[in-house]
């Protein structure tokens, strides 16, 4: 999901190392929507406590999330909160999807087990239990989190362009439009399944000669959650227009555009991503982790191995292992 | 000037030990050959790389034109040097295309770009601002007590198998044993081989920590030696030397240890 310009981004590879004592603003729901995608037995369920509650996300923050604080790095997790009307349309296309997605699944499971997870990866959904289970077991942690009034990447960039976090983690380029200076990708993804991506916002206005607000126009010449894109028009394409253009208005004033179909409210998009609604009230801080609460809550509600759920914790209170630099030898 | 000609195959393994380390980096230019040394990023790791001129099939280089002109500079001319800035991943990107065995060099350092030829594709490199890279590290100065040589596919098979475990291995010397260990939530790996079954070693008794991310990058860098050197030392740094090129060209990696810490 998000906006499609990934063909003209040319993102760096990184390491975790390279991480090390940074802070980095994650969008959760799009952290919890990955490891709800990706944590799944292979007949494509997910994984599940004794009293048939999903149990996926809570695996991922809990190994994932110790592995990068193991690592030096102060992740904030930046919640969604009423997402904007005009993405209406663009939910209730992907909740029909999931529905279609769920049902093929149930099928393929009798039918096609090899197509089986395909299908469950595509119905991972995020409920209201999820989100405060996943508050729940981050708050046991230490770990900040942050309510968005609305775009949990808007906040997340806004965050970052105060210089609040150093870094924003999605696997969508929306977090660009709105401005995050530096973003991350592939962040929760497993080890060794995807590189650890960074993109540079200013890069990018180097490399293509063009400013956020010109990114954001090309953006919705493409498509984006909250608009559908003119027909046709691929992101190269997009980008010559802009740049020879500048702005959507003089498109349209130089006729260049015959039809306005898919883009007619391109200034409200524009405000979304460039007014984007956020709020200035937010804490980061970092609390100490509560390891008898971490346990009680996964061992004992949500039955998770206690011995794996130990192992993980002393990843995050032992000894730390610390990378030395080679200046100090040079 | 410097133009040459150069088998692909060739010219990709030696970028390819360089990619290991850096995405881009200043590379010097002279008479005898093409020198780099450069840090990653994260300053963890460091690459020595060096290629004699004689494994290129042509190979010219004059310093530039100001120089050559000084006279008074001639005795040193084979000291003189261009430098240039490399955007190495696109180098080796463009290489992959070609389809070609040789690839023809002509640098325009006037306009700062390369030009590339394989057979009939022709691709223009723009180079970077040699000023907007990173200063090229000191030469260290390090003295390891151990030293041990070992086929490159052997260490490289154990560096597969750890990626598996964790995310750090522990490279040392127990005696006349060289062992690798690593360690992660579940399970365990090691490998040691005795001294008759390495090329060689230095006999001794110590460890140390090591990134396993590095180690795994450097291990693909060196896919093409036979064999390696890993010279180490106590809560040390790690250099593995080894040649590319059929000989002609020399890569040392030096990789900061891991250390436990309170």
């Amino acid at each position: 999901m998000g906006v499609n310009i990934g063909e003209i981004l040319e993102p760096k590879e990184t390491s975790l190392e390279v991480l090390s004592g940074k802070i980095v603003a994650i969008d959760a729901y799009n952290m919890l929507y990955q490891f709800l995608s990706i944590i799944r037995q292979p007949d494509g369920t997910p994984l599940k406590d004794s009293s048939g509650r999903t149990t996926s996300h809570l695996s991922g923050l809990i190994y994932r999330t110790t592995n990068l604080m193991e690592k030096g790095i102060k992740p904030v997790f930046v919640f969604d909160g009423k997402p904007s009307e005009l993405k209406a349309k663009v939910i209730k296309a992907r909740s029909e999807r999931k529905e279609e997605a769920k049902r093929r699944w149930e099928e393929a499971k009798v039918l096609f087990p090899e197509e089986a997870f395909k299908y469950a990866q595509a119905s991972a959904r995020i409920d209201a239990g999820i989100i405060e289970d996943s508050k729940t077991l981050l708050t046991y942690l230490g770990i900040p989190c942050v309510q968005a009034p609305s775009e949990g990447e808007a906040q997340a960039a806004y965050m970052a362009r105060k210089g609040d976090a150093e870094l924003v983690s999605s696997q969508d380029y929306d977090s660009l439009l709105f401005g995050a200076p530096v973003m991350l990708k592939n962040l929760s993804a497993p080890r060794k399944k995807a590189k650890l991506e960074v993109v540079e916002l200013k890069e990018l206005e180097e490399k293509h000669g063009i400013t956020r607000e010109e990114l954001v126009d090309l953006a919705i010449l493409v498509g984006t959650d909250f608009n559908e894109g003119l027909k046709g028009i691929g992101v190269k394409r997009a980008l010559k227009l802009i740049k020879k253009h500048l702005s959507i208005e003089k498109l349209i004033a130089e006729s260049e555009i015959e039809k306005m179909e898919g883009i007619e409210n391109y200034e409200l998009v524009r405000t979304i991503f460039l007014q984007p609604d956020v709020t200035e009230s937010y804490e980061i801080i970092w609390g100490t982790t509560d390891e008898g609460k971490v346990k009680e809550f996964l061992c004992e509600v949500h039955d998770f191995s206690e011995e794996r759920v130990s192992k993980a914790l002393e990843r995050i209170s032992m000894p730390k292992i610390k990378q030395k630099r080679i200046e100090q030898w040079l | 000037m410097f133009e040459a000609k150069i088998d692909v195959s060739v010219l990709r393994e030696c970028i390819e030990t360089i990619t290991a380390i850096v995405d881009e980096g200043k590379i010097k230019i002279a008479e005898d050959g093409l020198k780099l040394r450069a840090v990653d990023p994260a300053n963890v790791a460091m690459i020595s790389f060096e290629l004699q001129s004689d494994v290129f099939d042509e190979f010219r280089f004059a310093a530039k034109e100001k120089e050559a002109e000084s006279g008074a500079e001639d005795t040193s001319e084979s000291k003189a040097e261009t430098e240039i800035g490399m955007d190495f991943v696109k180098l080796l990107g463009i290489l992959g295309i070609g389809g070609r065995k040789e690839v023809e060099l002509e640098l325009d350092e006037h306009a700062q770009k390369l030009f590339t030829r394989m057979g009939s594709l022709a691709y223009t490199i723009s180079l970077l601002d040699p000023s907007s890279l990173r200063k090229e590290p000191k030469v260290p100065e390090l003295e390891f007590p151990v030293q041990v040589t070992i086929e490159t596919e052997e260490f490289r098979r154990t560096i597969r198998a750890a990626e598996k475990i964790g995310d750090h291995i522990v490279l040392g010397v127990d005696g006349e044993v060289f062992y690798m260990e690593a360690e992660g939530e579940m399970d365990k790996l090691r490998l040691s081989l005795r001294k008759e079954q390495l090329i060689h070693l230095t006999p001794g008794t110590l460890h140390s920590l090591y990134s396993l991310d590095y180690i795994s990058a450097m291990s693909k860098g060196m896919s093409h030696a036979e064999s390696i050197t890993l010279n180490l030392g106590k809560d040390y740094p790690l250099q593995i030397e080894f040649e590319v090129a059929d000989g002609k060209g020399k890569v040392s990696y030096l990789l900061a240890p891991r250390i436990e810490s309170e």
